[in-house]
């Protein structure tokens, strides 16, 4: 895993907002917090020394509640916005250098986007909106429409390829903009919130949808959300925003059973840990002397091992990766587990 | 225009000039500057006068659409060229139609008042109907412009109807 250079690699990224942004990037640098800055200089500290690396064929999650840079964040992979310091590699090469025709040829043929509001062209059919990415390369017609007439039926909306955006639902309007993405064909994928706009129930089957994808096509995803439940389902790395800097990042699983920070306690103490952790991140060493109640993947979520043993703690499992046997599990270390750590002031206050 | 807050804020006060001028100021310049005598010169003044509308309604409209749309097509590569004839003039297209319904609109109001330097056409005709007080030919001649101007205002409109219920607007 190591020997693969990151796909991308964002170094050391700042944006500030306002009239003289780099006037205001010696002061940040100097150490100016952002309402100081926004205060003296009416700059808005937009992102902060980012730097990121994101893997070739894993989907790479950035959370952050509204404010926190995160989709300003995403912007800067495919420049449309321009950053005021720092670096994005893609492939190794740097992306701030390219011209405008260089970076429009990346635009087309390197990465696709999904975007929160759908951003479909409302005057143009669903398969001339799919094709789009295609007709912008300059693709013969009927080769583009062939192509985008098969991820039209692999999203699920085959039959639908004659209508226009209006008449389809929010859900349906955003298997599109997937549709759009995959027919580009190109190996990253950039998703900002783009199932934030949906319902509970669809965005659970888009996102079902884009893991069976995931799966099928090995694309580099970089997907944006704001809810912790979404991120920790789809997250190979997950990236914690907070105010335009990184306050975690790493194996998701990792930052929920050691987060580093109050903020990212608070976030993880609300969500079904059960679901969520998996036995690996619990599982301690064999040992060979004692007899197992049976074998888990370290894969399982505590959920089903909960089920499994039925409730009783007296249980151990040994887990099995495969064949090969490489670890143990206790029911009682998993019952601590569950209980959400409780960072160190607010102990001290009860 | 649409693309460029300065030139905008060049060509409004001039737009604003040529839309507040009174209308038989616009007769001068042609007539002692070019000593216009033909006809088809006539039309010029007219559409000078009338295309206000026009620019300032496709402006906006280029402006309107939908700043998301733009975003994407700009993620997806396109050049500046693919987005005004794919996805920005189509998507101001009623707003451009709103415009040249009013254009036309405005050219028959000026079509009287240019007679009075000797345009000819149906202006010519109502102006003599007020200098002769010959008042059958005056009304005729206003019926005519007034009818053209309801055939050509419904027709334009019809043509809103279509390219709005093409698109969006729900």
């Amino acid at each position: 895993m190591m020997a693969t250079p990151p796909k991308i690699e964002i170094r050391n990224l700042y944006k500030i907002f306002g009239s003289n942004p780099k006037s205001a990037l010696e002061k940040v640098k100097a150490g100016m917090e952002k309402e100081e800055l926004l205060a003296q200089t009416d700059h808005v500290l937009g992102l902060q020394d980012i730097s990121i690396d994101i893997r070739e064929s894993a989907i790479t999650v950035v959370m952050g509640l509204s404010g926190s840079g995160k989709s300003t964040l995403i912007r800067h992979i495919n420049r449309l916005i321009e950053p005021t310091d720092g670096q994005v590699l893609i492939d190794g090469k740097d992306a701030l250098l390219l011209g405008t025709e260089a970076l429009r040829d990346m635009r087309r043929t390197d990465m696709s986007m999904v975007f929160q509001k759908f951003a479909l062209l409302p005057h143009r059919t669903i398969l001339d909106n799919s094709a789009l990415p295609l007709e912008v390369r300059g693709v013969a017609q009927s080769a583009r429409h062939k192509e985008a007439r098969v991820w039209i039926n692999r999203v699920g909306l085959g039959g639908y390829e004659h209508h226009y955006p209006y008449q389809l639902s929010g859900g349906m309007q955003q298997r599109v903009g997937l549709a759009r993405a995959l027919t580009s064909n190109s190996d990253i994928m950039l998703m900002d919130e783009a199932f934030s706009a949906l319902d509970p129930l669809i965005r659970s089957d888009m996102q079902k949808l884009l893991l069976e994808l995931h799966v099928e096509l090995k694309k580099t995803i970089v997907f944006i959300t704001h809810d912790l439940d979404e991120a920790l389902r789809l997250a190979d790395h997950l990236v914690i925003l907070k105010d335009g800097a990184v306050v975690q990042q790493g194996d998701p699983q990792n930052i929920l059973v050691n987060p580093t920070d109050p903020y990212i306690e608070a976030f993880v103490s609300d969500i079904n840990r059960a679901r969520v952790l998996r036995v690996r991140s619990v599982m301690t060493p064999l040992d060979k002397k004692i007899k197992y109640a049976g074998d888990v993947s370290p894969k399982d979520n505590l959920e089903s091992l909960i089920a499994l043993s039925e409730g009783d703690t007296s249980f151990k499992f040994r887990v099995v990766d495969g064949e090969k046997p490489i670890g143990q599990i206790d029911m009682q270390d998993l019952v601590k587990a569950l209980v959400p750590r409780v960072s160190v002031s607010e102990k001290q206050n009860s | 225009m649409a693309k460029s807050n300065r030139l905008q804020r060049g060509l409004i006060p001039l737009l604003d000039l040529l839309q507040t001028l009174p209308t038989f100021v616009y007769l001068i310049p042609l007539i002692f500057l070019f000593s216009v005598t033909e006809p088809k010169l006539y039309g010029i003044a007219i559409i000078v006068y009338a295309i206000v509308p026009v620019i300032r309604l496709t402006d906006l409209g280029i402006r309107l659409v939908d700043q998301d749309v733009v975003e994407a097509a700009n993620a997806f590569g396109m050049s500046p060229r693919q987005k005004l004839l794919g996805i920005e003039l189509p998507l101001a297209l009623p707003n451009i139609m709103a415009g040249v319904n009013q254009t036309i609109m405005m050219s028959l109001a000026m079509v009287v008042i240019a007679s009075l330097v000797s345009a000819p056409g149906l202006g010519v005709l109502v102006l003599r109907g007020i200098r002769n007080l010959e008042l059958g030919v005056g009304l005729i001649a206003g019926l005519g412009i007034v009818l053209l101007a309801v055939i050509l205002d419904r027709v334009s409109k019809a043509a809103i109807a279509r390219v709005s219920t093409n698109q969006i607007f729900k």
